[in-house]
C-alpha cells in the first residue's frame, strides 16, 4: 500500500464513521415524511468535514483534492444512502465552476460551495430529452451595463440551491451567469423526484445580472460544462457502486437468514445463482470505475474523460438498476413494502441512473465517441 | 543461455511479438479449429530445439524460468498472434505436478521427454457419469504385485488421439468417501488394454475421445505422491491456468469479427444493432479491466482467490452473447457453412458459434463457477 491508497482508506473511514452515528435512513424517512428532500444541518456536518471542498481549490477554502477522492466519498456515501446532493453540488457544481475562466467569481462561488454556506446548481438543461449542453436557447442580450437572460431551464439538481449557475447563448457562443434563487424574474416550479429529491424548471424573464455575475465568458460555458458532466457522470458511477454494494449486502443477509421450507432461501440453487449473477454485476461496476481512475490524469484531455465517463455511467447505471430490481423479487413480498430498506435504495438508485444519461444513453454516447477516436486514429 | 528475465518487461514484449511476426507459420494462425498435434509438430518441435517448451517450468528443469509477470506476456503475445495450441498437457500439468510431487525418478524418466514432445500428454479426469460431479469417478485402480490394475472409462479427452501418454484419477480406495480415496497415475496408451476413440463434436471436429482402460496395468512406480492424495494434488493444479479460462481474448476477437461483418453488412446505420453492440464492446471492455487485476495479483505473486471464477463466467457468456449475435447479424448467411465474403474478408460466424458453446461447459461448467461462488466468496450458507 502506497501513502495515496492510505490517504484513500481513510478518507473513506471518515465517511464511514459519519453514516454510523448519522442514522442516516430513519433521518432520510423523517426528512420526506415532511416534504424535505435533505437537511440543511447536516449539509454544514458534511462541509465541516471538508467533504464538499474536495474538488474546491485550497485557495478558495478547499481541499484541492482530485476526482478519485471525490469519488471514493461518494462511493461510501452511496453505500449509506445519504440524501444529501453532494454529487451534485461538490461534484457537478464545484467541477463547472473549477472549468470556468473568469476566475475571481468562480473562485468566490466555489469557496461557498465549500463552506456549505451555499448551494449551487447548474441550470444548463433545457429538453428533458436532449443532453446536449449546446442545445441553448436560453439567450443573455446586453442592455445598457446590465445583461439580461430569458429561456428556460428543466431538471436542475437541487432545487433547494441558493444560485444557478444559467448557460446562456451569446453572439460568441455559450456562457455561464450566477443567478441568485431569489432574482427578479427567475420563477421556479419544483418537480419530485422518485428517491425525495427535487429537481427545479427555472423560467428566467428579463433576469438581470450584471457583468461580475458571469462566471465563464461566450464561448467559454459550453467547455466548462463538458467537463463538469463527464466528472458528474464518473461521480454518479461511484455513489451508485456504493448503493449498489449495500443493497448487495442486504439482499445475501436476506437470503441467508430467512427460512423457507424449514432452510434458509440461499440453499436452494435458483436463488444461490442469482445472487452470484448480481455479486457480478457488481463487481463490474468496480471494474469500470478501476479502469476510470487507473488511466485519467489530472491533466487528461476532455475526450478521454468523456469516453471514460460514459462507460462508468453506462455500467453502473445498468448494474444498479438490476441489482435494485434483482434485491426486490429476492426478498419476497416484504421487498415491495415502504418499510424495507430495499425500496428506499432503488429508488436513489433509479434517480441517479436516471440523472445525466441513463445506461442506454451512455451507451450509445460511448459507442459514438469510441468511434470518432478510431476515426481519428485511422 | 540468455536471461530473460533480465529484460525489462516491455523490451520483453516487443522481442518476443517480434519473434512471432518473424517465424509463426501465416496459415497456422487463429486456426477455426482445435489443431491436430501433425498440424502444429513442426512449429512445437522448432521451439523445443530453442528451449521455449516450458516457458513456465524453472530452468533447472529444462524451462525458461519465466517470472508470472513474462509468463503473462508470453500468453498474451501468443494469444495475440493467433498461435495454435499444441496438446500441451504434458507442459501445463505434468510438468507442475511432477515437480512438485513427483520422484526423482519420475522428474528424469518423464520431464526430458515432455520438453522434448517425444511424450504427448492427456489428461484424464472426467468419466460418463463424473462430469461436474469429478469426485464422483468411479475408475479403479487395484494393486496387484507391482502394479496397479485399473479398469474403467474416461471421457472428454481432449486429443487423446495424438497422444502417447495419460495422466488420470483413479479410485484407489473403494471404502473412503468420495474424494479421499482417489490416486494419480501415469498411464502409457501403449499399455495392453487400453481403447482410444474419438467422438465427433457438434461442429464435425475430433477434437475429444473416449478412453476405455480394460485391466490395463500400470507400475507402481507411476503413482504420483501418496495413494489417496490424488484429489488435492488435482485441485493444487488449478492455480495459474485458472485465469486464462477468463482471458478476454476470445470476446475480444469475437468482436472484432462481428465488428467487421457488421462494417461489410452496414449494421452500423441500424440503431437496433448498435445498441446491441455498444453493450457488448463495453462488456468486452470491462471484462479485460477485470482480467488485469486478476494478473495483477498473479504478477504480485499472489495466490488467486476463488473469486477468479466470475471471470471465467463472465468471459465466456460474453464471448456467447456474441456469437449469437454474430449469428444473428448474418441472417441467410447465419446458416451457410464456412467463411462467408463480406466486403473484401471473410468472416465465419458459425465458428465463433462453435467455440462459444463449450466454453460455458469446459473447465468447470459456470454453472459449477456459480456454485463455488455463492459458497466461498458470498459464504452463503
Amino acid at each position: 500500500m502506497n501513502d495515496s491508497a492510505d490517504e484513500l482508506r481513510m478518507l473513506a473511514d471518515s465517511v464511514v464513521q459519519f453514516a454510523r452515528n448519522d442514522d442516516t435512513l430513519t433521518r432520510t424517512r423523517a426528512l420526506h415524511k415532511g416534504g424535505a428532500a435533505f437537511s440543511r444541518e447536516t449539509w454544514s456536518t458534511l462541509a465541516d468535514a471538508g467533504w464538499l471542498g474536495i474538488l474546491v481549490p485550497e485557495d478558495s477554502g478547499g481541499l484541492g483534492l482530485g476526482l478519485r477522492e471525490m469519488a471514493v466519498v461518494a462511493e461510501e456515501l452511496g453505500r449509506a444512502r445519504i440524501p444529501e446532493p453532494v454529487v451534485a453540488v461538490a461534484g457537478f457544481t464545484a467541477s463547472v465552476l473549477s472549468a470556468c475562466d473568469r476566475k475571481a467569481a468562480a473562485s468566490e462561488l466555489l469557496s461557498e460551495l465549500a463552506s456549505g454556506a451555499t448551494i449551487a446548481a447548474v441550470a444548463w438543461q433545457e429538453d428533458p430529452t436532449d443532453l446536449d449542453p449546446a442545445t441553448t436557447h436560453c439567450r443573455a442580450t446586453h442592455e445598457g451595463n446590465a445583461i439580461v437572460l430569458n429561456g428556460s431551464k428543466c431538471l436542475v439538481l437541487p432545487a433547494e440551491a441558493d444560485v444557478f449557475l444559467v448557460s446562456s447563448e451569446t453572439d460568441e457562443g455559450v456562457a455561464l451567469y450566477s443567478v441568485p434563487s431569489d432574482a427578479p424574474g427567475l420563477a421556479l416550479e419544483r418537480r419530485q423526484q422518485v428517491d425525495g429529491s427535487w429537481v427545479a424548471d427555472l423560467r428566467l424573464d428579463n433576469v438581470s445580472v450584471s457583468a461580475d455575475q458571469m462566471l465563464a465568458s461566450p464561448g467559454q460555458g459550453l467547455p466548462a460544462l463538458e467537463r463538469g458532466l463527464a466528472r458528474a457522470a464518473l461521480l454518479a458511477g461511484a455513489e451508485l457502486t456504493g448503493l449498489a454494494h449495500r443493497l448487495l449486502g442486504m439482499t445475501n443477509d436476506y437470503l441467508a437468514t430467512r427460512k423457507q421450507f424449514g432452510q434458509p432461501l440461499s440453499s436452494f440453487q435458483a436463488l444461490r445463482h442469482r445472487a452470484v449473477d448480481l455479486y457480478i454485476q457488481h463487481e463490474l461496476m468496480q471494474a469500470s470505475l478501476r479502469h476510470a481512475f487507473r488511466t485519467l490524469r489530472p491533466d487528461s484531455p476532455l475526450a478521454l474523460e468523456q469516453r471514460l465517463a460514459a462507460r462508468v455511467k453506462a455500467r453502473t447505471s445498468d448494474a444498479a438498476m438490476r441489482i435494485g430490481r434483482e434485491s426486490v423479487q429476492l426478498h419476497g413480498a416484504i421487498g415491495f413494502t415502504e418499510e424495507a430498506d430495499v425500496g428506499i435504495h432503488l429508488k436513489r438508485i433509479m434517480a441517479l441512473s436516471a440523472w445525466l444519461g441513463n445506461a442506454a444513453w451512455q451507451r450509445r454516447r460511448h459507442f459514438e465517441l469510441s468511434r470518432n477516436t478510431q476515426q481519428e486514429v485511422a | 543461455m540468455k536471461d530473460w528475465n533480465a529484460l525489462p518487461d516491455d523490451q520483453f514484449r516487443v522481442d518476443i511479438r517480434a519473434f512471432l511476426e518473424a517465424n509463426y507459420p501465416e496459415h497456422l494462425r487463429y486456426p477455426s479449429r482445435r489443431m491436430r498435434w501433425h498440424e502444429v509438430k513442426e512449429w512445437y518441435l522448432l521451439r523445443a530445439e530453442q528451449g521455449w517448451t516450458a516457458p513456465g517450468w524453472p530452468k533447472e528443469y529444462g524451462g525458461v524460468g519465466l517470472s508470472p509477470t513474462k509468463q503473462l506476456i508470453y500468453i498474451e503475445e501468443l494469444e495475440r498472434w493467433g498461435v495454435a495450441r499444441a496438446p500441451d498437457q504434458g507442459v501445463i500439468m505434468v510438468g507442475h505436478l511432477l515437480i512438485k510431487y513427483g520422484t526423482d525418478a519420475q522428474k528424469k524418466e518423464f520431464l526430458p521427454k515432455i520438453l522434448s514432445w517425444e511424450h504427448i500428454w492427456c489428461q484424464g479426469y472426467s468419466e460418463p457419469n463424473a462430469g461436474s460431479d469429478l469426485a464422483s469417478l468411479r475408475t479403479q485402480a487395484v494393486e496387484d504385485g507391482d502394479d496397479y490394475v485399473v479398469n474403467g472409462q474416461k471421457t472428454w479427452t481432449t486429443l487423446a488421439q495424438d497422444a502417447t501418454h495419460m495422466f488420470l484419477l483413479a479410485r484407489t480406495d473403494q471404502q473412503a468417501k468420495k474424494q479421499a480415496g482417489i490416486s494419480f497415475l501415469l498411464v502409457d496408451l501403449d499399455t495392453p488394454g487400453v481403447t482410444i476413440r474419438p467422438i465427433r463434436n457438434i461442429a464435425g471436429h475430433e477434437e475429444f475421445c473416449e478412453v476405455f482402460l480394460e485391466d490395463v496395468r500400470v507400475p507402481k512406480r507411476n503413482l504420483v505422491g501418496a495413494p489417496n492424495e490424488g484429489w488435492t494434488m488435482a485441485k493444487a493444479l488449478l492455480g495459474f491456468e485458472r485465469l486464462f479460462l477468463g482471458s478476454p481474448k476470445l470476446a475480444q476477437n469475437a468482436l472484432g469479427r462481428l465488428r467487421t461483418l457488421a462494417e461489410a453488412r452496414g449494421l452500423f446505420s441500424d440503431q437496433g444493432f448498435v445498441d446491441q453492440f455498444a453493450r457488448l464492446e463495453l462488456d468486452v471492455a470491462d471484462l479485460g479491466e477485470a482480467y488485469e487485476s486478476f494478473a495483477d495479483q498473479v504478477r504480485a505473486g499472489q495466490p488467486l482467490g476463488a473469486d477468479i471464477s466470475w471471470l471465467k463466467v463472465w468471459g465466456t457468456e460474453t464471448f456467447d452473447r456474441i456469437a449469437a449475435l454474430a449469428v444473428q447479424s448474418a441472417e441467410s448467411y447465419g446458416a451457410l457453412a464456412g467463411p462467408q465474403r463480406y466486403g473484401d474478408t471473410d468472416v465465419d460466424a458459425l465458428v465463433l458459434y462453435f467455440d462459444a458453446l463449450p466454453a460455458t461447459i469446459y473447465g468447470g461448467t459456470n454453472e459449477i463457477q456459480r456454485n463455488i461462488l455463492s459458497k466461498q466468496v458470498l459464504q452463503l450458507p
